[in-house]
């Protein structure tokens, strides 16, 4: 009941908040829970929880979102590599997910701070496949934050490459 | 060249080349110091690479992962219970994704690999591949045992993992180091570079100051140089100006010796004369009357520089101003064979306003110049308006010859001072050289300009045009003395001459009396005033110059006179022409102004002027008087009259001035025949001599050859000879009166009614 109040509570805000980011897609209203094996958790500010308090992906949702595709030079390439996945806008806004920072956290517990600005500034995408091809967690896997370095200069910096979190795991919305 | 001496010398060629190379080693300097911050930048864009994803983490990284899958296999070893297997292959995982971070090839770009790495990777690798058969993609389910390989093979891998993490943090922190110091290197170069090119900014700075300071004296000296110039130029107008001044002067200064000249030869022509003397006489007057023409330009040049001469428009009749150049030009057109003709269109108005003397000294000039290079054909003078819509109306007087012409160059350099056509025509044809000069100045004046068109060998064309002021017929008002006004004052005139000069005062005496007026001569103004007082007089001549009272002086006190002697005309004489003397003269009361020498036809014009024409046909034009007056008696009046003598005197003059003259001389207007009538019957001696002179002068001018012969031979003999011989000369003179009289009667010289009271 608590959480019930809370959520309707917080569901306009969610929809200023998609409204705002241009962004009125028709899963942003409500988000099933995950059936598969969670990938990726989103905690903190979320309007459309599908667990406690947080809203769980499997691998199976984030396949359903629009999905972006582009090839750029990383520093942990050798070549241009081509990443394809949701724009990490779009999985924020099927999270209802509203706040100015992102924490993000790898499965080796690496943390960063990532501005929510970003995700509207360019078109970062949460990588799920490398070349065409899932990534195992020994490949980096199995979700890589990816910036557009090759479309946007400023962005081949020290400051965006340590924003770039692979084997993401969980993103904290404060 | 003392005005020059402060002028700085110009910039030496030397600076300038320290200038460029100073230009040169600094663009150079700026060239370096972009090229090393070009590689600064190039060194930072390596570092963020580096950065980029920090090797020496990556080592670490790997030794931290390794510790983390030890201690988990670990755990698991010493209490199987606590086996989760998804987290235990998740940790294997990262392990085996932290592997490739630290392969030497990726490396390779930012460290030089070292056994140390390439060994302990492979030893890793060869882990990897011998944990995969239980942890690896496809393995079945990892058991205890499977947990006690994995961490038996990798226990020997902890020393090496972690030597390399340390060896990669001692190269990197190296590499660093290097880094930095080069770039501390290139720092120094820069400030170096920054250093040198401040000097070198200094030094440039300091070059162009020098060059401005410079250019700041040589603009002061220049200043200096054009206030100097200035002053040069102050005091070379000053010395022109004086120089005028002075040439005027001393043309006004020898006019009044000229007077005496000019009247001077004008009585000796009336001597006894053999013919070589005549001749010779004939051509001391020509040359004079050059002389005077030469005088009067250089005089109107001067005037016109010092800018003191003035225009007085008035309303002038322009059938008359014509008829006045015919008058005068058609006797020496007719001399050299050429026909004038003087032609004015139906549209041209009757009264114009303009400064007649100053118009009719253009057109004489012009008309003048057009007969002097015209060897055969005519000269016209035709007048007309050009109406132009786009030009205010003009008044244009344009003079055509059949002449020698000119060129395109001679046409150039035609209006400047002192040149003729060519040398040649100087020689050829004489003259200052100034008239044309005169002519356009006094045009530019009028408002108006001279245009020129010529052929050579065809003609020349001189168009005056002066913008045309119509008017009204002057009033009576404005010429008080017309000859409606005093149509009875006809010759004889009484006139009253002031002139202190003998010379001047006989000539004077002598032209009046010529022209049959009666004439009373006084020294100075205060005798003039009292003879003014004291009788009626029709004129009053009046030398501006003179001692005990001078003329102004006395032209006022006259005018203080009650009426009607205080009205009585008078006309200024003096040599000075300038505009502000003719105001005077004007606000003294004075009606007209003559320039001394006085010629007889200024004179009749300025009688003209006051008097209007004496009758009717006097001023008949000129060119009617060839066939009607050509002074030519029959074959049998030849021992009485001599037509050549009156021809000569009277060229120029109006027709009928002779017939009137004559009529004049016979009716004895002067009193002359009379008197010298008288004296023959009494005394001989200095009156008698007088009064023959008198008599033989007229009869000279007049062509009366016996009277001229009986009155020399009684001047001859007057002061000598004895009673019988002064009766014997009173019956000859007064038998050749009356026999003069009958031939000029017979030859048409004079009426037959004409009065002969002197004869009778």
């Amino acid at each position: 009941m608590d959480t019930a109040r809370r959520r309707s509570a917080r569901a306009p805000a969610a929809l200023a908040l998609s409204f705002a980011l241009g962004l009125a897609a028709p899963w942003a209203a409500a988000l099933d829970a995950a059936p598969g094996k969670v990938v990726l958790t989103i905690t903190g500010q979320v309007a459309h929880p599908n667990a406690p308090d947080r809203a769980d992906f499997d691998m199976a949702m984030l396949e359903k979102l629009p999905q972006h595709s582009f090839t750029t030079a990383t520093p942990w390439y050798a070549q241009a590599k081509t990443f394809t996945g949701p724009l990490l806008r779009d999985v924020l806004a099927a999270a209802g997910a509203r706040g100015a920072v992102l924490r993000a956290v790898a499965l080796n517990d690496y943390k960063i701070e990532i501005p929510a600005a970003d995700a509207e500034a360019f078109d970062v995408i949460v990588a799920r496949l490398l070349d065409g091809k899932p990534m195992a967690v020994r490949e980096k896997g199995p979700l890589f934050i990816v910036y557009p370095f090759d479309s946007h200069t400023e962005l081949r910096s020290e400051r965006y490459y340590s924003r770039s979190a692979w084997q993401l795991r969980t993103l904290d919305v404060r | 060249m003392t005005e020059f001496d402060t002028l700085p010398a110009p910039q030496p060629p030397q600076s300038r080349r320290w200038l460029a190379l100073i230009v040169a080693v600094l663009l150079g300097a700026f060239a370096t110091v972009a090229a090393v911050q070009w590689r600064q930048l190039g060194l930072l864009d390596a570092g963020v690479h580096y950065e980029g994803d920090n090797i020496v983490w990556s080592f670490f990284q790997l030794e931290a992962e390794y510790l983390k899958l030890r201690d988990t296999l670990r755990d698991i070893d010493r209490d199987p219970g606590s086996l989760d297997r998804e987290t235990l292959q998740t940790r294997y995982d990262i392990f085996v994704s932290r592997v490739e971070l630290v392969e030497p090839q990726r490396t390779a770009a930012h460290m030089e690999s070292r056994p140390i790495q390439t060994e302990t990777v492979a030893r890793v690798r060869a882990f990897v591949a011998a944990a995969d058969q239980w942890l690896g993609p496809g393995a079945p389910p990892i058991d205890r045992a499977g947990v006690r390989a994995v961490l038996e093979h990798m226990t020997p891998l902890a020393e090496p993992v972690h030597d390399m993490a340390m060896w990669a943090n001692d190269t990197m922190a190296a590499q660093i180091g290097e880094r930095n110091a080069l770039v501390r290197e290139q720092n120094r170069i820069a400030i170096a570079l920054t250093v040198f090119q401040s000097l070198l900014t200094i030094g440039f700075a300091v070059i162009v100051v020098r060059q401005l300071r410079v250019l700041e004296q040589r603009g002061a000296a220049l200043e200096r140089l054009a206030a100097r110039l200035q002053e040069a130029r102050r005091a070379a107008e000053a010395a022109s100006h004086t120089k005028s001044a002075f040439l005027a002067n001393m043309s006004h200064e020898l006019r009044t010796p000229f007077q005496g000249v000019l009247g001077m030869i004008a009585l000796a022509e009336d001597g006894p004369l053999t013919e070589p003397q005549a001749e010779q006489l004939r051509t001391a007057r020509e040359s004079a009357r050059h002389l005077l023409a030469l005088l009067n330009d250089v005089l109107d040049v001067s005037t016109l520089e010092n800018g003191q001469l003035r225009l007085s428009p008035a309303p002038t009749s322009l059938p008359e101003l014509l008829d006045d150049i015919e008058a005068l030009m058609d006797g020496p057109a007719r001399a050299k064979g050429i026909t004038l003709h003087v032609r004015r269109d139906g549209d041209v108005p009757v009264h114009v306003r303009a400064d007649a003397t100053r118009l009719k000294q253009i057109l004489f000039n012009l008309v003048g110049n057009a007969v002097k290079f015209t060897e055969s054909g005519t000269v016209l003078l035709e007048t007309f308006v050009e109406d132009d819509l786009a030009w205010p109306a003009a008044l244009c007087f344009r003079v055509s010859d059949t002449g020698i012409g000119m060129d395109t160059a001679t046409i150039g350099r035609l209006f400047q001072r002192f040149v003729q056509g060519d040398d040649s025509t100087s020689r050829r044809f004489g003259g200052t050289g100034l008239g044309l000069e005169i002519s356009r100045s006094l045009a530019r004046m009028m408002g108006g300009d001279i245009a020129v068109q010529s052929t050579p060998r065809q003609g020349s064309s001189f168009t005056l045009r002066v913008p045309l002021v119509t008017c009204e017929a002057p009033s009576a008002a404005e010429q008080p003395a017309t000859s409606a006004a005093a149509p009875d004052r006809t010759p004889p005139l009484r006139v009253l001459v002031a002139e202190d000069h003998p010379v001047n005062r006989e000539f004077l005496s002598v032209l009046l009396g010529r022209l049959g007026h009666r004439v009373t001569l006084c020294e100075n103004g205060q005798l003039a005033v009292e003879a003014a007082a004291q009788a009626d007089y029709d004129l009053v001549l009046m030398d501006l110059h003179m001692p005990v009272q001078g003329g102004l002086a006395a032209a006022q006190a006259i005018r203080a006179l009650p009426a009607p002697r205080g009205d009585v005309p008078m006309v200024a004489l003096t040599a000075d022409a300038f505009a502000d003397t003719r105001q005077r003269a004007a606000q003294a009361g004075m009606n007209d102004f003559l320039t001394k020498p006085v010629q007889p036809d200024d004179l009749q014009r300025s009688l003209a002027r006051l008097f209007g024409r004496a009758r009717p046909g006097d001023w008949v034009p000129a060119r009617t008087r060839a066939t009607r007056t050509a002074i030519a008696g029959p074959a049998d009046a030849a021992p009485w009259l001599d037509a050549s003598a009156p021809e000569s005197m009277f060229e120029g003059l109006p027709a009928g001035t002779h017939a009137q003259l004559l009529g004049v001389f016979f009716e004895d207007g002067s009193g002359s025949i009379a008197r010298l009538s008288g004296l023959l019957r009494g005394s001989a001696g200095a009156d008698l001599r007088n009064a023959a002179h008198a008599v033989r002068g007229a009869a000279l001018s007049l062509g009366l050859r016996r009277l001229a012969v009986i009155t020399a031979n009684i001047e001859t003999l007057a002061d000598a000879s004895d009673e019988t011989a002064i009766a014997q000369l009173r019956r000859r003179f007064r038998d050749d009166l009356a026999e003069t009289h009958t031939a000029c009667v017979a030859a048409g010289w004079i009426e037959p009614s004409r009065a002969r009271a002197a004869v009778a």
